[in-house]
């Protein structure tokens, strides 16, 4: 099962590296096909991806939730979800470029730290556990591409296309809303399971407390773009700091600084 | 359109624009804590950074971010910043209220600041209103919890860990008795994940270990020991005796004592002598048997689990519990109205 597993999740990972040269190739040629073929192979990654976890689940006999190497192969899928509703439901392929490069990144680190699944240790036992990391997957995948959206309007700063970059600035503020929705709702289960089985709702853990970093800067855009009417490449720049924030709580926290999360 | 950008009257430092300020100053701050190691013993930061900048550390709060004066400052500001946002959002609202899309909207925002404001609130109350104890009891004795203020005690009938087939721990259970005034009045188990919850109090399991107990003869001098494994008894001549306790033991690849498994299938402690912190001599001993020191004789009577008990008081957590409940809801309904109405993505 663990073979079938990997050759899955190894298909996935080729399929969105060469999606991601498509994208790299639609960035250059912007020929509508190119732009759709792009998008079609961000979806047929992550349905190889959503396989892949499957057969890990079925053979551990619970979700994949319990682990770097899992949560990583998760948070790309939900990146992928979203870059391709976004491509979509948006008419945005611009966003697909960025999204896949995060995507590669995280599934390629994946596949270095990948390991058989082992059962679940006493404190992550806790059905608070699924809903911790469903919204944590959404709000990465809707954080990221309000930075990929950030980016291009970064790039554009002509004013013939001014109309354009505010259809990226109305997009960044509701993925960002979405995503904070979402985060409030991580950090809110995170702290009743915290408080279940560490005894303390709030313990200034170091992923903790990045997790309530990224919220401040979020909650700093959305304050300053509703209420003081902040827009255009302040509030841009602000949304790609966010995402700085969102990859260190994912990646450098549990690389670099040790705490009670055991990812 | 609407805007939602409440009228700023009175005092200017409640106004967005200090709070944005406030926002982005705790963000720093919580950084910088999770950069400086937290807690330390001063010395440690003294050795590590030299004595000026651990000095400057030590006195600026930076060691002790989150319960630095600053730092609680900054809490209340935002507390006191929020309240008057929620206040001004509360008179926004119109008169007569009619229930309509719009203002369920604002109703949500309203809901996700009051909820926001209650965690802050206790979370900032937290370290002055919450108690906690750690117990460390064996198999078959009882804290005392009364002695440190609570209402019962709890007597450790057992402590079991149940094992995945791989040998890997499964679930850490205590079973327990709660006394009131001697008396039980009832029976629980307490595991990760699983607190007892009694009386407004709540016991969680915490840790466990093994309990070592026994004698060193010296001549006539008997001293009796019932320590944790990894604990020293300090011996009459100023040496000590560190034990190490293996339910199933083994040399690991690198020649040092080890354990094949929980089960005590080969139990043995490892004793350490040692004067002015050096090893003098060291060994293994089973149980019942004695193992000749030097000028004395080391007697292992028996080992037995002991649970690691986390005792604690939160009043606070009710009105904890009820912001997030707010602030879930809250936000789940302003967005939920405002990101799904089709097109503009402005405000409502």
């Amino acid at each position: 099962m663990y073979d079938l597993e990997q050759n899955l999740l190894a298909a996935a990972l080729g399929v969105y590296a060469f999606a991601l040269v498509v994208a790299l190739v639609y960035l250059w040629t912007r020929g509508t096909r190119t732009a759709r073929a792009a998008v079609v192979l961000c979806g047929l990654g992550a349905a190889l991806q959503l396989a892949g976890l499957a057969a890990r689940s079925a053979a551990a006999g619970r979700w994949p939730f319990a682990s770097l190497y899992e949560f990583l192969l998760l948070a790309a899928l939900g990146i992928a979800a979203f870059a391709v509703l976004a491509a979509t439901r948006y008419r945005m392929p611009d966003l697909i470029p960025f999204a896949l490069l995060v995507v590669v990144g995280l599934a390629g680190y994946a596949s270095v730290i990948a390991r058989p699944a082992e059962p679940l240790v006493p404190a992550l036992q806790s059905y608070w556990l699924q809903f911790h990391v469903a919204t944590a997957i959404l709000a990465y995948g809707a954080f990221t591409v309000a930075a990929a959206a950030a980016v291009l309007r970064l790039a554009r700063s002509g004013r013939a296309e001014e109309e354009a970059a505010q259809r990226l600035d109305r997009l960044t503020y509701r993925l960002i809303a979405f995503g904070f929705a979402l985060l409030t709702l991580v950090i809110i289960t995170g702290a009743v399971w915290a408080e279940e089985a560490w005894g303390a709702w709030w313990s200034w853990d170091p992923k903790e407390t990045w997790a309530l970093i990224t919220w401040l800067i979020y909650a700093f855009y959305l304050h300053a773009c509703r209420v003081r009417g902040w827009h255009g490449r302040g509030a841009a720049w602000l949304a790609v700091g966010g995402f700085v924030a969102v990859l260190f709580t994912l990646l450098g926290v549990t690389c670099l600084l040790p705490g009670l999360h055991s990812y | 359109m609407v805007s939602i950008r409440p009228r700023v009257r009175g005092n200017p430092l409640l106004s967005v624009k200090v709070f944005l300020g406030v926002v982005a100053f705790l963000a720093a701050a919580c950084g910088v804590g999770t950069v400086i190691p937290q807690g330390e013993a001063p010395v440690t930061y003294l050795e590590h950074y030299g004595t000026i900048t651990g000095l400057l550390l030590i006195r600026s709060g930076l060691t002790d971010v989150y319960h630095a004066w600053w730092f609680v400052a900054a809490e209340g500001w935002l507390v006191l910043s929020t309240a008057a946002c929620t206040w001004r959002r509360v008179r926004a609202l119109p008169q007569p209220y009619r229930l309509d899309r719009r203002n369920a909207a604002r109703t949500g925002l309203v809901l996700a600041h009051l909820g926001v404001l209650l965690i802050l609130v206790t979370l900032t109350l937290r370290p002055y209103t919450h108690r906690e104890a750690y117990v460390a009891v064996a198999e078959g004795a009882v804290a005392n919890l009364s002695r440190l203020g609570y209402a019962f005690d709890l007597h450790v009938r057992r402590f079991t860990i149940d094992l995945y087939p791989d040998g890997t721990p499964r679930r850490y259970v205590s079973s327990v008795e709660v006394r009131e005034n001697g008396r039980i009045v009832r029976r629980a188990q307490i595991a990760v994940n699983h607190p007892l919850r009694h009386r407004g109090v709540k016991v969680y399991q915490f840790d466990w270990g093994w309990l070592v107990q026994g004698t060193v003869r010296r001549g006539r001098a008997v001293r009796s020991f019932d320590l944790r494994s990894g604990d020293a008894v300090s011996l009459q001549d100023g040496t000590t005796l560190r034990l190490h306790f293996y339910p199933d033991f083994t040399l690991d690849a690198a020649g040092m004592p080890a354990t094949r498994s929980l089960a005590p299938r080969r139990p043995r402690v490892f004793y350490v002598l040692e004067g002015n912190g050096r090893p003098l001599t060291m060994g293994l001993a089973a149980p019942g048997e004695g193992v000749s020191l030097p000028d004395g004789l080391l007697v292992i009577d028996g080992y037995r689990y002991f649970t690691g008990l986390e005792v604690k008081r939160e009043p606070t957590l009710p009105a904890t519990f009820a912001g997030f409940v707010l602030a879930a809801a809250g936000l789940g309904l302003y967005y939920g109205l405002h990101l799904t109405r089709p097109g503009t993505g402005r405000e409502a």
